[in-house]
């Protein structure tokens, strides 16, 4: 079996440690013996992304993401909502968690059009919200408690149709209000999250592995890990959070 | 009324100061804090009556005020400095109030003074200094001030405050070197020429010209996003160096540099190995441009430099030559992990990470250094890991190609001493900034060191 990675926009967006996402993806899949190609498509390139399985983006600055959206503009949206509607998985964090939204709104009410992909709204606010932090997953995306870091001036707010990715133990998550973190359309999944989140919370970097492998190849068994490293970093968070495991 | 407040602000830091020190501790920013509360404007008033060089950047500072407290030892100036790490605007004002007496008067007249990139604002407000030194913009602390060019809007703040000061900035760095676009002040530069290396540019800390968004191109490159930058589309540039490396030959423990100034070229010796300490030399040597010192005998100061402390420093405990190299940020940490891999031999290698708030809180930039480089071409036999993110680093070495079952956690500073004292052959370890002051405590003491603020 073999998996390919796309990784989008790794120059622009690559804040936070988050393409760690990628290296513990790619570990995964080579503890198990199954192949990993990852392929970065900076800005300004045009390839399709018709042959890829899965797609990462990650976080960035501010000012980074004024320059994305000239980029998304020449033909990157559709390509990019097409592979979505199509039920590829998506890991997106942060400022890449914005862009499949509609839109961002500056703290000075300038109005910047994103991707409108995801059915959610983001908000510039002053005072950010910073520090480790903890959700439930919702029971479609397995349910498990995610540790992570959350760095954000952005209040995200959901549409009506669009499910949360899970619900706020520790921290902000979309908006510091509501409850909500993150988002999740058909085999998108949006959040605050870095830490990078996927190297400690291993059974989430799982879950999205075996969605992208059975869309290419049906049923799949992934073989279990030994995953005490992984289990002690956890620990060690959730008891500095106060969480039961 | 401001002699009275100046009186009772120095006083009572005074006061606070000996009274820590009577508990054995080495703390400064408590009594800053409290002698700013009692006149706020004291930093100002006694910076008036002293002439400052400011550093500030994400890597280099400490290693860049070391040579510049060398350079004035050398030539017999007094002066003083924050040493120690505490360079946030409380434990500035705590040297202030040292080098001054009870009514504000200096002793010494000159300051060397690293500043934190997040207090350039306030500290160059207060003391409109005569230079300020920038080394490099990197990512570093993000959790604190959010995103580099956000730190990088501080420094800019904290320059249109003091339109005299003279700014000495690293050209190679597009994002240290922009600071010197549109200010008033006067701007010497300095950069590498004479080296280039084959490795891409590992530019994600800035990768795109901040005039016009295109992506920067080089014509030449030494590490991560420093080279000899240009920005294809609108034609921004790298500012030509005031002061430049023209050639370099690396020596042992250190390097010959062939220097290029408006008077012509000189060699200097170099008493530091490594690419980024050229780049500390010749940030020094500006400053001392800047502040109008004596060239020759400034370039003589920088032959038998030593490491700072923490920087890159080596002792024995018992029978075990240790070396501790701090690592703070992703491209500060590739450098000591270069370093690392390119040692032959059998050595423990011990890595240490907090999560303090001089730490960042936020410790994922640990992702971002390429800790895989040490596992290309051996296994360890034992890696040892300690702090409050020590599983963090556990995760993060199995993830680069560790063999998780070798890697021992040291459940405290005890048992990491231990494991130091029986390792039966060099050990070499890379702690975050509040992890290194407490081990180096911990081995220092062992080893018949002093501690770290005397």
């Amino acid at each position: 079996m073999e998996l390919k990675i796309c990784h989008l926009y790794p120059d622009v967006l690559n804040l936070y440690g988050d393409r760690g996402n990628i290296a513990c993806m790619r570990q995964r899949l080579a503890w198990r013996g199954i192949d990993c190609t990852v392929t970065e498509l900076p800005l300004g390139v045009k390839d399709e992304l018709c042959d890829y399985d899965l797609f990462f983006i990650g976080g960035g600055q501010d000012f980074e993401q004024t320059v994305l959206l000239s980029d998304l503009s020449g033909g990157r949206r559709d390509n990019i909502r097409s592979a979505a509607e199509d039920g590829l998985p998506f890991l997106a964090i942060c400022g890449g968690y914005q862009l499949l939204g509609a839109g961002y709104r500056t703290a000075d009410g300038v109005w910047c059009e994103y991707t409108g992909i995801l059915d959610l709204t983001t908000e510039g606010s002053r005072q950010r919200m910073i520090g480790n932090y903890a959700f439930r997953l919702g029971p479609e995306s397995g349910g498990g408690v995610v540790i992570g870091f959350e760095n954000h001036g952005g209040r995200t707010s959901l549409g009506p149709g669009l499910s949360p990715l899970g619900t706020v133990l520790r921290g902000y998550g979309n908006n510091g209000t509501d409850g909500t973190e993150g988002a999740r359309y058909k085999n998108v999944f949006g959040t605050y999250s870095h830490g990078p989140v996927l190297p400690k919370n291993p059974a989430f970097c799982d879950t999205l592995l075996r969605l992208a492998l059975e869309r290419k190849y049906g049923s799949v068994c992934l073989e279990p890990l030994d995953d005490s490293a992984e289990e002690a970093a956890r620990k060690s968070m959730l008891t500095r959070l106060h969480i039961e495991g | 009324m401001k002699k009275l407040r100046i009186f009772l602000a120095c006083l009572l830091c005074r006061l606070a100061r000996w009274g820590i020190r009577l508990l054995g501790r080495g703390g400064t920013a408590m009594p800053g804090t409290l002698a700013l509360k009692v006149y706020p404007g004291l930093l100002s008033e006694l910076g008036k009556r002293v002439e400052s060089v400011v550093l500030t950047g994400t890597n280099g500072k400490t290693t860049t005020a070391g040579m510049l407290r060398r350079m004035l030892s050398e030539q017999g100036i007094a002066y003083f400095s924050n040493r120690s790490g505490a360079n946030l605007t409380n434990g500035i004002a705590v040297e202030f109030i040292e080098n001054a007496d009870l009514l504000g008067r200096p002793r010494a007249k000159l300051a060397v003074i690293e500043c934190d990139e997040g207090n350039v604002p306030a500290v160059m407000r207060a003391l409109k200094p005569r230079a300020l030194v920038v080394t490099n913009l990197f990512r570093d602390q993000l959790d604190r001030y959010g995103e580099v060019t956000h730190t990088r809007e501080y420094i800019a703040k904290g320059i249109a405050s003091s339109p005299e000061t003279v700014l000495c900035l690293n050209a190679d760095c597009s994002l240290t070197a922009s600071l010197g676009v549109d200010v008033p002040n006067p701007v010497l530069y300095f950069g590498v020429d004479g080296v280039s290396t084959d490795e891409t540019p590992n530019v994600s800390d800035a990768p795109r010209c901040l005039r016009c968004g295109e992506r920067y191109a080089y014509r030449r490159h030494t590490f991560a996003h420093l080279g000899d930058w240009y920005c294809p589309n609108c034609g921004s540039r790298r500012p030509e160096p005031t002061l430049r490396c023209e050639a370099l030959e690396a020596r042992s423990g250190g390097s010959r540099i062939t220097l290029r100034s408006p008077e012509g070229e000189r060699e200097l010796e170099l008493g530091l190995p490594a690419l980024y300490n050229v780049y500390n030399a010749l940030a020094a040597l500006t400053a001392a441009r800047a502040m109008g010192w004596e060239t020759e005998r400034c370039c003589r100061s920088l032959r038998d430099f030593n490491a700072m402390f923490g920087r890159m420093e080596s002792m024995q405990v018992g029978d075990t030559p240790v070396q501790i190299v701090l690592v703070k940020n992703p491209a500060g940490c590739d450098r000591a992990l270069e370093y690392l891999a390119s040692l032959e031999g059998d050595y423990l290698p011990i890595f240490c990470l907090n999560d303090n708030a001089p730490d960042g809180t936020d410790v994922s930039w640990i992702w971002d250094a390429d800790y895989e480089g040490l596992f290309r071409k051996r296994q360890y036999p034992a890696i040892g890991v300690w702090g409050i993110r020590s599983q963090d680093m556990r995760l993060r070495l199995k993830y680069a190609g560790a063999d998780d079952s070798v890697i021992r956690v040291y459940s405290s500073l005890d048992e990491l001493a231990q494991a130091v004292m029986n390792a039966g052959k060099p050990v070499y370890v890379l702690p975050n900034y509040t992890s290194m002051l407490t081990v180096r405590d911990k081995l220092s003491a062992l080893a018949g060191g002093g501690k770290f603020w005397e």
